[in-house]
């Protein structure tokens, strides 16, 4: 079954142009899909219509065989992680670790799994250093890594990442290149929205580019991270 | 249409007078009949500006619960009259304290309604007419700001809760203590974020020389034209005689 199903999607923002008109796509389980296109295609618009934050104007996109307004915020959470283009917008804790842990913690999680799985989380994200810390104050490229680390320590079975390696070093991109790798490698999918087109070719096996509200290409790319 | 243009070309010193009448009356009016007229004056200049009645239901009901909530505060906790409602002798809902919920209504109604004409005026121009009523320029700025961040800050509200939401929290079904406690994080980072943007804005604003002369010239002038005066003659003469009409029939 597919994990998403879009039919004939439009969509426009209040006041504008349309920006999407009648989008049709299939995403499977488990794919792992680059999102690309010019500034202002509709990329992060896309993203937030599949997991519910914008409501479609007309056509349906059904999740799991399910249409997706049957689900609340909190059903597709459960299901879909999702990462803000800016991180600063799903940061909310007053700590590190709490930030990493609030999911967890209030999908009532055994605190012992919680726990380790928040070490896990600091150690691979190299946030250990300012565990206690109050998020607000950390650098971008540490806000980043604290924001896909709150979104990847709930183990979502799928992840849409908005601009995830903005801020972020060669290095860092390169263990996160790795991370996608394992995310992969436990049967979870994710879509990267990426204008970073090496980097997000690298790391999925197919390429969406949008165009004009449309699908312009939908190749196989290599996914070789 | 003619009258649009009429609001429209209103000097905003006309507008931020035809609102103060109109909020100073809905304050010292109490009478549920001339609150009711009065709001039905400001709905008709809300008409004359070009807003339609679903553009001015939609922004009501934004406001609906901060409504009800008025609306069973007050018939509760201020009761007089005839008991509609009574529970083991208490009497919950009256007459009188339903009337004067419904006076709160309505008159937050007219302050709303007539707010909205301010919004005819682009937030520059704004500025420029308190700056013209005498009121110091940083303090006009600070309106203007506000008017610019307001939106921002209701935004930050909605992203905070939609994150949360996204982490597969059931706002609506978690217990109550937990539910006060998911609300603290999302005023966390509205607290934080409008601190930053406060302390980002003043050293973008310094870095461009704000208050570095003590006098500034302003790249638009605003000038009172004959029907801005007539406009506002009549909205302190239509304030006063109502007033006192008010009183008098007491």
């Amino acid at each position: 079954m597919d994990f998403w199903e879009v039919r004939d999607l439009c969509f426009s923002y209040p006041r504008r142009e349309p920006l999407f008109q009648g989008l049709s796509f299939r995403i499977g389980r488990g794919d792992t899909v680059a999102l690309t296109g010019a500034n202002g295609s509709g990329k992060t618009t896309l993203g937030k219509l599949l997991v519910g934050i914008l409501k479609p104007l007309s056509g349906q996109i059904l999740l799991e065989g399910k249409d997706l307004q049957e689900y609340s915020l909190a059903d597709i959470g459960a299901r879909v992680g999702y990462l803000f283009q800016n991180p600063e917008k799903q940061i909310f804790s007053p700590s590190v670790k709490e930030e990493i842990a609030f999911g967890l913690n209030f999908r009532g999680f055994d605190p012992a799994l919680v726990e380790r799985r928040v070490e896990e989380m600091l150690d691979y994200f190299e946030l250990k250093h300012c565990a206690h810390q109050f998020p607000f104050n950390l650098s971008q490229g540490e806000k980043q890594r604290l924001a896909i680390a709150a979104v990847l320590a709930l183990e979502p079975s799928f992840v849409v990442f908005d601009e995830p390696t903005t801020g972020l070093d060669q290095r860092r991109k390169e263990r996160f290149a790795a991370l996608l790798q394992k995310i992969k490698a436990r049967g979870a999918g994710y879509i990267l929205i990426s204008h970073d087109r090496e980097f997000s070719s690298a790391c999925c096996e197919r390429r969406l580019h949008l165009k004009e509200g449309k699908i312009y290409g939908d190749d196989k790319v290599c996914g070789k991270a | 249409m003619a009258t649009i243009k009429f609001v429209e070309k209103l000097d905003p010193r006309t507008k931020i007078v035809l609102v103060v009448v109109i909020s100073t009356l809905s304050i010292i009016i109490t009478d549920v009949l001339w609150l009711a007229g009065l709001l039905l004056l400001s709905l008709l200049l809300l008409f004359m500006a070009g807003f339609s009645p679903a553009s001015i239901f939609s922004r009501f009901r934004r406001f609906l619960y901060l409504f009800l909530v008025l609306l069973i505060v007050q018939s509760i906790f201020a009761p007089s009259g005839e008991p509609i409602i009574t529970i083991g002798g208490i009497q919950l809902v009256t007459m009188g304290g339903l009337l004067k919920g419904v006076a709160v209504v309505v008159r937050m109604l007219i302050i709303i309604s007539s707010a909205l004409l301010l919004l005819t005026a682009k937030p520059m121009e704004l500025v420029l007419g308190l700056i013209r009523l005498k009121i110091p320029y940083e303090i006009a700025f600070m309106v203007l700001l506000a008017i610019r961040f307001l939106p921002v800050l209701v935004e930050e509200v909605q992203d905070a809760l939609t994150a949360i939401q996204l982490r597969g929290v059931k706002i609506k079904e978690i217990p109550l203590g937990q539910k006060i406690k998911v609300y603290t994080y999302i005023f966390m980072p509205v607290v934080v974020s409008a601190l930053m943007k406060a302390k980002k804005t003043a050293i973008s604003m310094e870095a461009r020389a704000f208050r570095a002369y003590p006098h500034r010239t302003y790249l638009e002038e605003l000038n009172l034209k004959s029907f801005d005066y007539a406009t506002i003659a009549a909205a302190l003469l239509f304030g006063a005689g109502l007033g006192a009409a008010y009183f008098m029939g007491r």
